[in-house]
């Protein structure tokens, strides 16, 4: 089963935020990353993870530099800052909150049914 | 990567936008997917530039994400500049009807007061008044 994206989308930042904060990535191994993990159940718009990478750069949530990739070209990489650190913790917390208010309706009808 | 670059290129100029470091990076961006096609699954660069377009998805996801606050903020001027001139309009309207009813209050019915004519005026105001109250409305509301 293949996750809408509409579903996923206000939770896309905290996606991307969280894999940055693993390791300083680069765009493409963002989306690359994101497509393994989901094995394929959810895949990002490259447009809009890119889109979204250069709106969170602008926010001052995380920052860039230039890289090396092993026997490849220069890469542009992501980093957090200490604002991510703290946006991605506020993320976090309204995710819990979602997750609580969502399995009281959902769960509970599993559970009647 | 011409090829990329024009795409690039008119993906900005189609949405109105020239940001030129937001498209230099997004540039940037889609080289090193063709460069990591190119090495990890050996496609020529032909192949790595046309799939990495064909995935990149559609204008309008980008400019969703991206050029939505900008796009907003056009439509916010666009609007404030449409209140202001119908608030121009309203003004003129109203300037143009006080002075008939002034020049009509004092040639024919003769009177020493122009009661008539301040009475209409007034109550034409109302239509600038009301123009000038949602101009300044639409200011405050920042949302």
């Amino acid at each position: 089963m293949t996750i809408s994206s509409d579903i996923i989308r206000g939770h896309l930042e905290s996606v991307i935020l969280t894999l940055i904060k693993e390791k300083d990535r680069y765009a493409y191994e963002i989306a690359s990353e994101i497509k393994t993990r989901t094995e394929g159940t959810f895949t990002m718009k490259e447009a809009t993870l890119y889109a979204m990478v250069q709106r969170l750069e602008k926010k001052g949530v995380i920052e860039s530099y230039i890289g090396d990739k092993s026997h490849g070209k220069k890469r542009r990489y992501y980093y957090m800052t200490t604002l991510g650190d703290a946006y991605l913790e506020t993320k976090q917390q309204e995710w819990y909150q979602l997750k609580a208010i969502m399995a009281r309706f959902l769960e509970d009808t599993n559970e009647s049914n | 990567m011409k090829a990329i670059d024009k795409f690039v290129d008119r993906l900005f100029k189609a949405h109105g936008t020239q940001n030129k470091d937001d498209a230099d990076k997004l540039k940037e961006m889609l080289y090193e997917k063709v460069d990591d096609l190119m090495r990890e699954e050996s496609l020529s660069e032909e192949d790595a530039i046309e799939r990495t377009i064909q995935e990149f998805g559609d204008e309008a996801d980008y400019s969703a994400a991206s050029l939505e606050k900008a796009r907003r903020v056009h439509e916010r001027v666009k609007t404030l500049k449409h209140y202001q001139n119908d608030l121009l309009f309203a003004g003129i309207a109203t300037a143009i009807i006080a002075a008939m009813v002034f020049i009509a209050n004092l040639v024919f019915l003769e009177a020493w007061f122009p009661w008539l004519a301040i009475i209409i005026t007034l109550g034409v105001l109302f239509w600038p008044l009301s123009l000038l109250y949602k101009l300044l409305n639409k200011r405050g509301d920042r949302s």
